[in-house]
């Protein structure tokens, strides 16, 4: 308990670490249980509201800000993520949840429109603006993918003219977020990854993690009081390395059985011998250094950070106080010990490379991490072509004290749920924990189904919601040519209300995406369709006319030349058969 | 009905069968076989009809049907007239000059005057096609009130935004006469003369006509050289009555215009501060823009807007491409060559992306080299600074002096970079050299960008036509027809315009023509793919058309025949 | 349309009537022929790999070197666990696959069938890929008891060592999830069920963790000892529950990278040494065909296809010289092929019969066999409806005229000492319409002339055998649900009964009606009732040959005699179709079965009874509601001849 106590200090301390300085990054590194290692970049820098007016762009970068101006964009929060944060194991999310998206691509923002047209043709500027800008496929959030959420989210930044503002969300679950992202990412910085912590983010290392997830948040600051505003640009990295993948070299990254000598084996085993070998595990911590684990050195400071205060201290490690480090850096660096020592903060030299050693070593303690607010799960249930039902799954871990969230849905329109099968069980009350819904119906190739519900979930009880869904059936064009993989549905989103979250980022969980299959053609069929068809149609066109124009008349009476039908035809030609062989 | 026909027809037939025994088969005496009894008229009648209505409904409602639905919609276009326009059969762009002379003499000596100025005028004038009209203004400086005004007809104010020049006569004593003085920011050309010089009503020529005429020709020289190379350069129309330049005029203007900027109503330009380290990183650019850009920007206001954005971006390396910077020993600098200019700019690595909306992108680029690297000159002639054709110009900025690059720059270090950048801007944009007025230039600027304006609108359209005729199975929606008539429409107002010397707003209209020229030609739906080929319809077809036709041939024939045999 | 016209004035012909018996006959000959040939070249094809995105075979694989000092030390692991409980089983199998930092959760089940509690537990964990997004998963399943009972050792110790292995990679795009089943049918129907959620929850237990979608599950059945045992073939088991197939591609894989990649020769359906001749492809159909037919699980992958899972179990058979390396290997290279899969397998056949582990026959070729044979029945039926609508003429003594095989005679005969005497000036005239009496009908003015049978109306009454017909085939669900609930140990008892109480069925059932209700069994109704429901037969046999062909072939060629038999009044001829029905009673021929194939009658009955309540075996069903009732009509109509 004291030592999560002390990780909130760490976030609290994190979080009110605001930037007076226009530029501003900071790298926390984490070590997780399983071998795994949390680093999570954090750039922030601010733009004068002035300035960026007259499109005079220092560290904010001018693309980006074009971008914004372009679309009237007054907020902006755009996420990449890959792979999935495994709560039980790791624990509460960086930044609580705040700075993550759902699978793929997620882009909400609130744009400044007088009508909702306008907004909308405004979102569809700044979402192919921003396709091009990130190499992502952006532009293909579309109206059948957009959605306007109403309790889910909150603006960050201080909005004068709250009334105009529109908010707009949208989502690319089947973007697959690589290097070709991380480029134009790390081209907005200032330092641009040629100088401080941003030097570590290489794109292998990165999309080899088990979890990544990039963030860009736009937001208007104002000081209390006085009528300065400034524009404040946040990229955020939060990576999960697995340690033993991440330590492999460059050159060599198979994972090759390891020579027999170099295994470790538990003697104690009875069986134990030279051919056979149980793996040792030892409970130690392993041993790992930055440039092992990002695969490159970590060349200083960015010189444009503050010099002064917490400020100057942009290498933060995570680790308990008996946890030994080595700094090996020409340049001198200052550590500082905070939050009760779980916390080693460095001041970076300029222009000299650091890097930092972790030897392995065994743990008395280990840092308690505290649960997150709540686990969610969602999966589909059921199977066949034509229908299924959606299963989440979301469990309140506290024993003290209850939760209200928003659960946000965002579902494709060939994915017709039906609301009245929605049921909310809680397994320890009867009383339903639905407080409010949002539900806007899905409009055939024109608009998504938008469903949020407002639940309370009490103490250390599981809320389970279900609902069933028709899966229609496409036009033979609307398939993607990997039809028979399935559609993905874009992750749901949860929003924790209370308690409440401890600064403007909120509390946030999504669960993970789902992979729906619809009933797929077989796509050579058409043709054969349409000919099966026609030839059907002919048939039956050429019997009624010939119904219609022939003469009928007896078959004996049938001039030879134009035999009646096919059967007086064959008899015909029987009888002269006969003739000729009888002779007659 | 068949099954009963079926049956009673063979009972019908059974009797003589079996009354005779010695005919076994039908066929082995066919003298027995019996017709079948002689078809009513009504029934026959019916039959064809029948038949006939099936054709009917087939010719007359299938066929049209079906192809109506299979085919592909191509607006109707005016091609003629598209192709007329671009041929220039439509348009011959005459640029009449209105040339106001304020005359502080009798009426009649001024008309007189202007006679004679005129006559010599025409007399050098040789590009008929560009003429300067001379009429008399009436003199703002009411100073003798002896002195009656007629304002007639030919009289024009002179603040009059259609008068390219005026000419105001200062009679003087002293100095050399006649003298002309060309005012640098008002289109006003100072004639100082002697009284005498004044021709008399009997007198024909006069030294101050000619004088005058020689000045006008002069002013107006570039304009009409750019004019006609404007006019070569285009369809073949004109160039037939159009004198050749000579060749070096003409490689000169070509160079001018390749690097010229193509011609927009917005341009966007991007200032740039470049350094491979991370300092400076900041610029007081405002204020530099403020007291270097504005004024030029105003100036050009009348023909182009402008927005303005800059950035600073620190850490931005050569490509590796280019080799890099080297030390010269005796000039103790650091040089590049020529040939690497081109690839100075690492557009890789550099964001000097477009800026988004409409418009081209105009960029200036200064470049702070590092210390180490600093001072960096061109090699071939020691310049600093160099001009890239239809992108914009660039500027290294060599800060001597200090003993550490600054972190930030003030405006007065930015005062030689703005300097080359207005320079560069003003060669992009094509600005003539002459005359030293700058409002005549840029009414110069408006009249050549008017003309290119109205010829490359009809280029565009003359493509489109093209286009329409070449490929006969790509959809054409009528949104393409609409502005395709609206472009002509522009075109024709603004032809129009020019021949009776509003220019600005031909220049307004032509601007209008060349983007709904643009929007017609750049159509998405028409760039589309060949949407459904004829063979592919009736591969998909036949397997219905194919036996539908076949039954129905048949018995037309059938019929046909029966009514031959029947006579 | 001439065409129809002609049809239609052959409606009378009298031949129509006599074609019939020859015609379902021919069909039978043909449809069974069919079946023949297809092991020819001409007809069967070679296999071949149609999604180009798997690519068997083309990568490197590594497992091996110390790996399998890993391997030796897990199967002691498991081999120290043989005689363990089942709780302390999972818990440490729970336990190593957590040392691989893996999701590990465990799964509940306890059935009750015909009260026998069939309770045991599944240990599976989740290697998420770092690829995946969670929306897709594929299964490597060593169940802990194979088919044969015997414990899984090598093959379970395989896939905790590759589970171990798979860790290290990054390549993973999709999940890939490790099942221990607790037995090799019953577990892995539990664990599928579960993971659709399909499942009872008084039985199943709910999975605590899921993954994806599931792709293609591959299970490993490898059940050496302690000390290894190194084997020469790998056996490829295909066949999933109801006869449902997995797709063909998946199986092509498998067999291409253990023969071709690995050099493991590969058999399917027990036919261990394949001489690819005619005779050896026709058994192996046959096998197959069978075990189809049967529809019962043949594996721990069968419960995955009905969920439309491609799934495959391997197994190691004979004595040879490779060893679990080249199993373990085999299973890397088809786990990274299966990797590769962009969409699910849809690419290749669903439906096909193999002769050999490189030769099929798509469902095009083969459907018309089953076709065939189901149309057989359908022809008699409308014979013998046609047959019903004419006016019943006095019954001649049918030992008059009649040479040879009076029962395949009957129907035709009857016609023809209808009306002898058209007969003979019928060889005189050469015409196609037959003449019949002729009544002329005269009609202002104009007269023509009709055949009287035209004029005649002869009425059918439907009521009554269509009321039989339902009576019969509810008689057939009461067998249904006792076998399928009965207790154990009793049900072979309770099979004697029924197969004695189902041959003397027809016999009481006619006798009954004959004395109580003489008015019911009039020849009339009888050749309605048999009509009926042949037409039923073949209607289903129809239906059912494209659901599961197999089956379908086995039902309807043992149903084959039921259109054929008819009622009839001599006394010997009776005896001797209700013999031959006797002896195609259903409970006889499974018997008869059983014994060729020489299993057990009650182990039959007993996984017959788990089919119902577990796999949701619907064989059953075909034969209590399909093949019974039609026996039962068939036998009952000709019983009725016994009692006049």
């Amino acid at each position: 308990m004291l030592s999560s106590l002390f990780f909130l200090l760490v976030n609290a301390w994190l979080v009110g670490a605001a930037a007076s300085a226009d530029y501003h990054e900071r790298l926390l590194l984490r070590p997780l249980p399983q071998d795994t290692l949390l680093a999570s970049f954090n750039f922030r820098s601010n733009e004068s509201a002035a300035a960026f007016e007259q499109q005079n762009f220092g560290y904010f970068p001018r693309s980006f800000g074009q971008i914004l101006q372009h679309a009237h964009a007054k907020e902006l929060h755009l996420r990449f993520s890959v792979g999935r944060w495994d709560a039980e194991n790791w624990g509460q999310r960086p930044w609580s949840g705040g700075r993550e998206g759902g699978t793929g691509v997620e882009l909400w923002a609130w744009l400044e429109a007088d009508t909702e047209d306008e907004a909308f043709a405004r979102w569809l500027k700044l979402t192919n603006a921003l396709s091009g800008l990130f190499c992502a496929s952006i532009n293909f959030i579309d109206a059948t993918k957009t959605i306007r959420p109403v309790m889910a989210f909150a603006p960050e930044g201080q909005h004068s003219n709250a009334s105009r503002l529109h908010l707009l969300h949208g989502t690319l679950p089947h973007e697959v977020v690589c290097t070709e992202n991380l480029t134009p990412f790390l081209k907005l910085l200032p330092c641009k990854g040629k100088a401080g912590i941003s030097s570590l983010l290489s794109g292998h290392k990165l999309f080899d993690a088990s979890f990544q997830t990039m963030a860009i948040d736009v937001r208007p600051t104002c000081e209390e009081g006085s009528a300065t505003c400034a524009l404040e640009m946040e990229q955020t990295v939060d990576m999960v390395l697995d340690l033993a993948r991440a330590k492999r070299p460059k050159d060599d990254p198979i994972p090759r059985p390891l020579p027999i000598d170099q295994l470790e084996c538990d003697t104690s085993k009875p069986y134990n011998a030279h051919d056979s070998c149980y793996p040792l595990n030892k409970g130690t911590q392993p041993a790992w250094t930055l440039e092992e684990v990002f695969g490159r050195p970590l060349k200083g400071a960015c010189p444009l950070t503050g010099q002064t205060g917490d400020e100057a201290d942009n290498l933060c490690i995570n680790i308990p106080p008996e946890r030994t480090v080595e700094v090996k850096t020409s340049g001198e660096v200052s550590e500082s010990r905070l939050v009760a020592d779980t916390l080693r903060c460095y001041k970076l030299p300029t222009g000299a490379d650091v890097d930092l050693v972790l030897p392995e070593q065994k743990m008395a303690t280990d840092l308690v991490r505290p649960k997150p607010g709540v686990f969610a799960a969602r999966s589909i249930n059921g199977h066949g072509q034509e229908r299924g039902s959606i299963q989440a799954v979301i469990s309140n871990p506290s024993t003290t004290e209850a939760v209200e969230i928003v659960y946000l849905e965002s579902l494709p329109w060939f994915m017709k749920p039906y609301l009245h099968t929605l049921r909310a069980r809680l397994d320890t009350t009867a009383e339903s924990p639905i407080k409010e819904t949002y539900y806007s119906p899905a409009v055939d190739r024109k608009r998504g189904t938008h469903l949020e519900l407002r639940l309370r979930i009490p103490p250390a009880s599981t809320l389970t919601l279900t609902y069933d869904f028709d899966k229609a059936i496409l036009r033979y064009t609307e398939y993607p040519p990997d039809a028979n993989r399935g559609f993905d549905v874009a992750p749901a989103v949860i929003r924790v209300l209370s308690p409440q979250a401890r600064d403007h980022r909120g509390i946030y969980v999504r669960t993970t995406s789902l992979l729906l299959p619809l009933p797929t053609p077989d796509f050579s069929m058409p043709y054969n369709v349409i000919i099966l068809t026609s030839t059907v149609m002919a048939l039956g066109f050429g019997n009624i006319f010939n119904l219609l124009v022939r003469r009928f008349v007896a078959v004996d009476e049938v001039p030879i030349t134009a035999a009646g039908g096919i059967k007086g035809r064959v008899l015909d030609k029987a009888y002269r058969l006969k003739a000729l062989v009888l002779g007659g | 009905m068949a099954a009963p026909t079926g049956t009673d027809a063979s009972l019908a037939a059974k009797p003589d069968e079996t009354s005779s025994q010695s005919t076994t088969s039908p066929n082995s005496s066919p003298s027995a076989r019996k017709l079948p009894p002689p078809e009513s008229r009504e029934s026959l009648l019916l039959r064809r009809l029948s038949i006939l209505s099936f054709w009917v409904l087939v010719l007359f409602v299938g066929l049209p049907i079906w192809l109506k639905t299979t085919a592909i919609y191509r607006a109707e276009l005016p091609l003629q007239e598209m192709t007329d326009w671009a041929e220039g059969k439509v348009c011959k762009p005459v640029f009449p000059l209105r040339i106001a002379v304020e005359a502080p003499v009798s009426i009649p000596d001024a008309h007189h005057l202007l006679r004679t100025t005129q006559h010599a005028l025409d007399d050098i004038n040789d590009f008929s096609a560009h003429h300067l009209r001379l009429m008399l203004a009436d003199s703002p400086l009411q100073s003798n009130a002896s002195q009656q005004v007629i304002t007639d007809g030919t009289g024009i104010m002179s603040n009059d935004r259609d008068v390219a020049l005026a000419i105001r006569l200062i009679p003087v004593e002293t100095g050399t006469t006649p003298r002309s003085h060309l005012q640098p920011y008002t289109p006003m050309l100072d004639v100082y003369y002697s009284p005498n010089q004044i021709p008399s009503q009997s007198s024909t020529g006069s030294t101050l006509a000619t004088f005058l005429a020689q000045e006008l020709h002069n002013i107006f020289a570039e304009e009409q050289a750019q004019l006609v190379h404007l006019l070569s350069a285009s369809s073949g129309a004109h160039a037939a009555k159009i004198k050749a330049l000579s060749p070096e005029t003409s490689a000169e203007l070509q160079r001018q215009s390749t690097r010229v900027l193509k011609y927009a109503p917005t341009y966007h330009l991007t200032f740039s501060l470049f350094t491979p380290s991370y300092a400076p990183s900041a610029w007081d650019i405002e204020t530099a823009l403020q007291s270097y850009m504005s004024p030029l920007l105003d100036a050009f206001s009348a023909i182009s807007n402008f927005t303005v954005d800059t950035q600073v971006q620190l850490y931005a390396t050569f490509a590796p491409s280019i080799h890099q910077p080297e030390y010269d020993e005796e000039k103790k600098t650091w040089i590049l060559h020529k040939e690497d200019l081109s690839g100075f700019v690492n557009a890789a690595e550099w964001p000097l992306s477009p800026s988004i909306g409409e418009g081209p992108t105009v960029n200036f680029i200064l470049y702070v080299p590092d210390r180490t690297q600093s001072p960096l000159l061109i090699k071939e002639n020691a310049g600093n600074s160099w001009l890239i054709p239809q992108w914009g110009g660039v500027h290294i900025l060599n800060l001597q002096g200090e003993p550490d690059t600054p972190s930030a720059l003030t405006a007065d270090m930015l005062a030689p970079a703005m300097h080359t950048f207005s320079n560069q801007l003003i060669s992009l944009f094509g600005l003539p050299q002459s005359p030293a007025s700058l409002p005549l230039r840029l009414s110069t600027l408006e009249r050549v960008r008017a003309a290119s304006l109205i010829f490359s609108a009809s280029s565009t359209l003359g493509a489109l036509a093209q286009v329409y005729q070449k490929l006969p199975s790509i959809p054409v929606p009528d949104n393409v027809a609409q502005s395709t008539h609206r472009t002509i429409a522009h075109l024709q107002q603004a032809c129009d315009f020019l021949r009776d010397g509003r220019f600005p707003s031909a220049l307004e209209h032509a601007r209008s023509a060349e983007v709904e020229a643009e929007k017609a030609f750049f159509e998405r739906s028409m760039v589309g793919q060949v949407y459904f080929p004829d063979e592919h319809k009736v591969a998909v077809y036949l397997p219905l058309l194919g036996p539908i036709a076949v039954p129905l041939i048949m018995a037309a024939l059938k019929e046909l025949k029966s009514v031959f045999k029947r006579g | 349309m001439a065409l129809f016209t002609s049809i239609l004035a052959l409606r009378h012909d009298k031949r129509i009537l006599r074609l019939p018996p020859y015609l379902s006959a021919l069909c039978v000959i043909i449809g069974i022929g069919w079946l023949l040939v297809l092991p020819l070249d001409e007809y069967s094809r070679r296999t071949y790999i149609s999604e180009n995105a798997i690519l068997p075979g083309q990568v490197h694989t590594y497992f091996g070197g110390s790996e399998h000092n890993v391997f030796r030390a897990y199967r002691h692991e498991v081999h120290g666990l043989i005689d363990k409980g089942v709780a302390e089983r999972s818990e440490r199998l729970s336990a190593i696959f957590h040392e691989q930092n893996l999701k590990v959760a465990t799964q509940h089940y306890n059935y009750t069938v015909s009260n026998r509690t069939i309770a045991n537990e599944n240990v599976y964990a989740i290697l998420q890929g770092p690829r995946a997004d969670a929306t897709e998963a594929i299964v490597l399943i060593g169940a802990w008891k194979n088919m044969a009972d015997e414990v899984n050792n090598s093959g379970v110790a395989l896939v905790l060592t590759l589970a171990r292995y798979f860790k290290r990679w990054s390549l993973w795009s999709k999940d890939i999830i490790f099942l221990i089943p607790g037995d090799s049918t019953i577990g892995p129907q539990a664990w599928v069920d579960a993971y659709h959620d399909g499942h009872d929850e008084r039985y199943v237990e709910s999975l605590k963790i899921k993954s994806g979608a599931l792709q293609a599950a591959v299970a490993v059945d490898y059940p050496a000892g302690p000390w290894g045992h190194r084997y020469d073939k790998l056996h490829v088991v295909y066949d999933g529950i109801n006869g449902q197939l997995p797709n063909l591609d998946l199986f092509n894989t498998a067999v291409h990278i253990s023969s071709s990649q690995m050099g493991v020769g590969s058999v399917i359906q027990r036919m261990w040494d394949h001489k690819d001749t005619y005779k050896d492809r026709l058994q192996t159909m046959l096998r197959g065909m069978l075990s189809q037919g049967l529809g019962h699980a043949t594996g721990p992958h069968s419960s995955f296809i009905p969920y439309h899972v491609d799934a495959i179990t391997l197994v190691t058979v004979g004595n040879g010289y490779h060893d679990e390396i080249t199993l373990g290997k085999t299973l890397e290279s088809l786990f990274r092929s299966l990797n590769n899969l962009l969409e699910h397998l849809h690419q290749s056949f669903f439906f096909y019969l193999l002769l050999q582990h490189k030769r099929f026959v798509s469902i095009g070729t083969y459907l018309p066999s089953a076709m065939l044979i189901a149309i057989n029945f359908s022809i008699t039926a409308m014979a013998l409806w046609v047959k019903s609508g004419r006016s019943p003429e006095p019954i001649a003594n049918p030992a008059s005229t009649q040479p040879k095989n009076p029962a395949f005679k009957t129907p035709a005969e009857k016609q023809k000492d209808a009306k002898t005497a058209e007969e003979e000036d019928e060889k005189k005239e050469k015409k196609d319409a037959p003449p019949r009496p002729t009544t002329l009908i005269e009609k202002n003015g104009s007269q023509s002339i009709h055949p009287t049978a035209s004029t005649q109306i002869s009425e059918r009454t439907l009521l009554t055998p269509l009321l039989l017909l339902l009576t019969a085939h509810t008689i057939g669900l009461l067998p249904l649900y006792t076998f399928n609930n009965w207790h154990a140990p009793a049900l072979p008892a309770l099979y004697i009964t029924t197969a004695n109480l189902t041959t003397l069925l027809p016999l009481i059932i006619s006798f009954l009606l004959f004395w109580n209700f003489p008015t019911i069994l009039t020849p009339h109704t009888l050749c309605l009732l048999q009509s009926f429901s042949l037409l039923l037969l073949g209607m289903f046999l129809a239906a059912l040959a494209t659901l599961n062909f197999s089956l379908s072939v086995i039902v309807g060629s043992v149903c084959v005699p039921l259109s054929f038999v008819r009622r009839t009044r001599h006394v010997g001829l009776t005896a001797a179709q209700m013999l031959g029905l006797a002896l195609l009673n259903p409970c006889m021929v499974v018997q008869m079965g059983t014994k060729l194939l020489g299993v057990s009658l009650a182990q039959v009955l007993v996984q017959g009874a788990v089919g119902w309540h577990v796999w949701g075996l619907w064989t059953q069903v075909v034969v209590w509601l399909v093949w019974f009732p039609a026996w039962l009509v068939g036998a009952v109509v000709v019983a009725s001849g016994m009692w006049e």
